[in-house]
């Protein structure tokens, strides 16, 4: 990450601060944020991490130029002290702190008959100290990121009743790895070893999207989105079915399809009323790629073809209530989730290969309750608890059966 | 800007509302000439703020205005000429009415269930919503500010009217909503809070496909055993390839890279003829150069497995002879001349220690030889030299033995007490035992478990004759760190499992450094096949 990433830090840290008194002198400027100031700790297959903190902030300065446009800038900064349970439970790693910085501008020009043209642009970063010899900003998977954007949007109607807005998206992504190069690339000379490329996580991604938006009578929200990505490694080199590397570059494409819907439903005459909105989306996505993996391990010596190609399929029911006596709100939400690789075969216990292929299952339920004790302010709590299976009994470099929860509790603030 | 002022405070109120608190009564507060009545009853002024009651009905006079105020933030500015009623309120609905005139409000919609506002042409339902509302008997306005309302019309056809959109209903039912022109006073900033918030959230969307992608990419690494945590807690990155140097033979190697040290060493096999491009028949291959029944047509002619910190090294060369037709009914069947399997005639094992700091900068520790038939017709001799106390190689022990005798390879008479050689020598054996020899003294291996009992930290610490140390210390490591803990025996560690396997080297002919290495345990397993000799075998 080096200078860069400690310059982006600054930059954003500076931001933050510097950002309130911006607001405040320049005319037209709004500002809105919040800050959560949390503690939280992990745990995992029965292991414990310690209790540590999560900081985020974000604040988005927006000003206006007229009804036709306008622009807004955005900045994020977090720190999280303790894993998240989508993390990487399997990969290895208990101990986990990240900084994540992120700072975006948009520009809004909006059109008559409801057409808006909005592009965007933004740098990314994350820090990772995940081991007791990494240090801030030394990570192996410290990245960051610059993107930029586009978005066509229309808003419209389907026949008298129902808003629609759709939305055409163009995002690039280019995504760097400071620390991560391919030991082959680094050390292989003196060993003659092969040449599967250098900066193998490097990408860039052309991301297509579509979405669209409804909404209809008796409280009902829908949604659909489809996304493309067209994903180019910048360095990493596709693999034969004899362990050679061919020159030819791994690419990959991955799409996504998700619909969903929410309503709120009648108040119920329960702790003085409760407003309950229900929410559900279910997603399908895939992934094809051209790279494969041979598996150099003397025992087995495999190749395996379309190692990364998968679909899934994710169903996310969730429902939403409001405590209107005292506006305390609590949101349970469950997700049950399917993959499927089309190549990937699962192995034995003692590594050997078996002719299924893999299938990994996940369920997660998490609870959050904030309660307002203050203007904008209010005490915040979340814990989410994650169950992962799979027909892989190989476990000796990735656990693919586990369990995993996580709590964090503090303060949020709203401005 | 006064108009737009005046929508900015209803959005501050609309945002106030979430958390207002305010007294529970719903409350008028006239501004000029209004007037209040109860259910059809007179009129009566209204001279200052009062609580309104469900039933009760306000006007306007002209030049007058009047707000309501409701428990929950919401509010109702009532213009000039307008008549507006509180038909009904309770925690279920609420319904208010406007028969005449305009109205502009502000709700937060947590007043009840549901809140609605009749007029003579339609019904307003509420969402959360800024907007401006106007009757007359034959038809209603609409301008939506922000947010969301329902419409219905007397035909009972349904609209849902979102931010900057208008709608007329008429008696004959409602146009189709329309949004008001960039240009029209009634438009909105184009960028202002609500437009906001929904635009990074589709941003946010759309970037986490990204965050997905990339923490994938971080998982697949450990997927691939290509990321791991040592037993120090130390993060390892692990790479494995595979290299065919020629068509006859194949090279593994493993580089284990922390972030201040470089590890790395290989496996090199080469056989007696080109192997299959299907390198999946390899395993096969190397299981057949050992006690196979047919003559086998690939058999492995050498094996070297090194490791190396980059200025130490260690490494271990094992070479075989052919394959040769030998009787092992001693070891497999007990029927002498009956069970014959082939079998490399020789298999040399030599271990050295590379580096700055050992003597010559090489020195070969160890040296075990087999053969079969070559030093003594008809059997197996293993003879082992290792450093003596002048650091140089030396005979510590020689055993023969008839592979085909049940009785001759009975542990108890080969292997059992490896300094009888009476016992061991059977028949035509010959066999010699030089550990108690001066030249040998203080020669001494020890095995502990340094992470204590259970645990998979298994430690062999060799003293040399000539002062040398070698101690190899083998640690199964989950891939957080977490040494394996069971009761170890050293066996433990050539077994599969779901553990990593990591080997640490350290000698003082190293000046300090230590060799150490992540590799999968099938690395070990297999030089420990290649080096299998017919003494451990079981009959």
């Amino acid at each position: 990450m080096g200078h860069w990433g400690l310059t982006r830090t600054l930059a954003a840290a500076a931001l933050l601060v510097a950002a309130p008194a911006l607001a405040q002198q320049g005319p037209g400027w709004k500002m809105q944020g919040s800050l959560d100031a949390m503690a939280g700790q992990y745990f995992y297959n029965g292991g414990a991490g310690a209790v540590n903190g999560y900081f985020n902030g974000n604040l988005q300065l927006l000003r206006s130029l007229g009804t036709d446009s306008g622009f807004y800038l955005d900045a994020t900064g977090n720190y999280t002290g303790f894993k998240q349970v989508n993390e990487l439970a399997g990969g290895g790693t208990l101990f986990q702190q990240s900084m994540d910085y992120s700072l975006g501008a948009k520009w809004i020009k909006r059109f008559e008959g409801g057409y808006s043209f909005m592009p965007r642009l933004g740098v990314h970063s994350q820090l990772f100290r995940e081991t007791t010899d990494e240090t801030w900003g030394k990570g192996l998977y410290d990245f960051w990121r610059t993107e930029a954007g586009l978005t066509w949007e229309r808003k419209t109607r389907l026949g008298i009743g129902v808003p629609w807005t759709y939305q055409f998206t163009l995002d690039l992504y280019y995504t760097h790895y400071p620390h991560f190069q391919s030991l082959a690339s680094q050390f292989g000379t003196e060993q003659a070893a092969p040449d599967p490329g250098s900066r193998i996580l490097d990408t860039v991604s052309t991301q297509l999207g579509y979405r669209s938006e409804f909404e209809l009578p008796d409280f009902v929200s829908v949604y659909g989105f489809y996304s493309i990505d067209f994903i180019s490694f910048n360095d990493q080199k596709v693999v034969d079915s004899q362990g050679q590397y061919l020159s030819a570059l791994r690419s990959d494409s991955y799409q996504t399809l998700s619909v969903g819907a929410s309503k709120r439903l009648n108040d119920l005459d329960v702790f003085g009323r409760v407003r309950p909105v229900v929410a559900l989306s279910l997603i399908a996505a895939d992934l094809f790629s051209n790279q494969n993996h041979f598996d150099a391990d003397p025992s087995r010596l495999k190749f395996i073809g379309a190692y990364y190609d998968y679909w899934e399929a994710r169903f996310d029911p969730s429902v939403n209530l409001t405590f209107l006596k005292t506006m305390t709100t609590a949101r349970l939400g469950y997700e049950a989730a399917l993959r499927f690789y089309t190549g990937r075969v699962t192995q034995n216990g003692d590594g050997s290969y078996t002719g299924d292929k893999l299938r990994q299952t996940s369920h997660s339920v998490f609870v959050e309750g904030t309660h307002p004790i203050w203007k904008g302010l209010c005490v915040k709590a979340r814990g989410t608890w994650s169950a992962v299976s799979s027909n892989m009994d190989y476990q000796q470099t990735y656990v693919y059966n586990y369990h995993d929860y996580n709590y964090y509790a503090g303060l949020e603030w709203k401005f | 800007m006064e108009i737009l002022m005046k929508r900015l405070l209803l959005a501050a109120v609309l945002a106030g509302a979430l958390v207002a608190r305010a007294a529970a009564a719903i409350m008028l507060i006239p501004n000029g000439a209004v007037q209040v009545r109860a259910g059809a009853g007179a009129w009566a002024s209204a001279t200052g703020p009062m609580e309104m009651t469900a039933g009760q009905e306000v006007r306007t006079e002209a030049g007058a205005a009047a707000e309501v105020k409701f428990p929950d933030g919401s509010r109702v500015l009532l213009s000039p000429l307008s008549q507006f009623k509180m038909e009904s309120t309770d925690h279920k609905e609420t319904i208010l009415g406007l028969s005449l005139g305009k109205l502009r409000a502000a709700f937060s919609g947590f007043m009840s269930s549901r809140v609605s506002i009749r007029t003579p042409t339609a019904v307003c339902a509420v969402r959360g919503t800024v907007f401006e509302l106007g009757a007359d008997a034959k038809s209603t306005q609409v301008n939506m500010a922000e947010g969301v309302l329902e419409i219905q019309d007397q035909k009972g056809q349904r609209a849902v009217v979102t931010s900057e959109e208008t709608v007329t209903i008429g008696e004959q039912g409602m146009e189709t909503p329309h949004q008001v022109a960039l240009t029209d006073s009634r438009a909105l900033d184009a960028v202002r809070p609500m437009v906001v918030n929904r635009e990074s959230a589709r941003d946010a969307t759309r970037r986490m496909l990204e965050d997905m992608r990339n923490r994938e990419l971080k998982a697949n690494e450990a997927q691939l055993g290509k990321d791991a945590i040592d037993a120090f807690g130390r993060r390892v990155r692990i790479e494995e390839y595979l290299l065919r140097p020629d068509n006859k033979s194949f090279e593994l190697l493993f580089l284990s890279h922390r972030q201040d040290r470089f590890d790395w060493g290989h496996m090199v096999e080469i056989f007696n003829s080109k192997i299959p491009d299907d390198m999946s028949q390899v395993p096969a291959i190397i299981a057949g150069t050992f006690l196979s029944q047919t003559q086998p047509s690939h058999w492995l002619k050498s094996m070297e497995f090194y490791a190396t910190n980059t200025v130490d090294a260690e490494r271990e060369q094992i070479s075989l002879g052919n394959p040769t037709r030998i009787d092992f009914s001693g070891y497999l069947n007990h029927v002498p001349g009956t069970d014959f399997r082939y079998y490399p005639i020789s298999i040399d094992d030599v271990q050295t220690l590379y580096g700055p700091g050992v003597p010559g900068g090489a020195r070969v520790q160890f040296d075990q030889h087999q053969d079969f038939g070559q030093t003594s017709g008809g059997l197996f001799t293993w003879t082992q030299s290792i450093v003596n106390n002048l650091g140089t190689l030396a005979l510590l022990d020689q055993l023969q033995m008839d592979p085909s005798s049940v009785v001759d390879v009975d542990p108890a008479n080969h292997g059992g007490a490896p300094t009888d050689t009476a016992a061991c020598n059977l028949g035509g054996d010959n066999c010699m035992f030089n550990s108690g020899n001066a030249e040998f003294a203080g020669l001494a291996t020890v095995s502990s478990s340094p992470s204590g009992p259970g645990k998979a930290d298994y430690l062999v610490s060799t003293t040399y004759s000539d002062g040398s140390t070698l101690a190899v210390e083998k640690f199964l490591v989950s891939n957080d760190g977490k040494i394996y803990n069971s009761a170890a025996t050293a066996d433990t560690f050539t077994q599969n499992g779901s553990y990593n396997l990591e080997i640490n080297i350290k000698s003082n002919l190293f000046q300090g450094r230590d060799i150490d290495v992540l590799i999968a345990p099938e690395i070990l397993q297999q030089k420990k096949t290649e080096t299998t000799t017919a003494d451990s075998l079981q009959p």
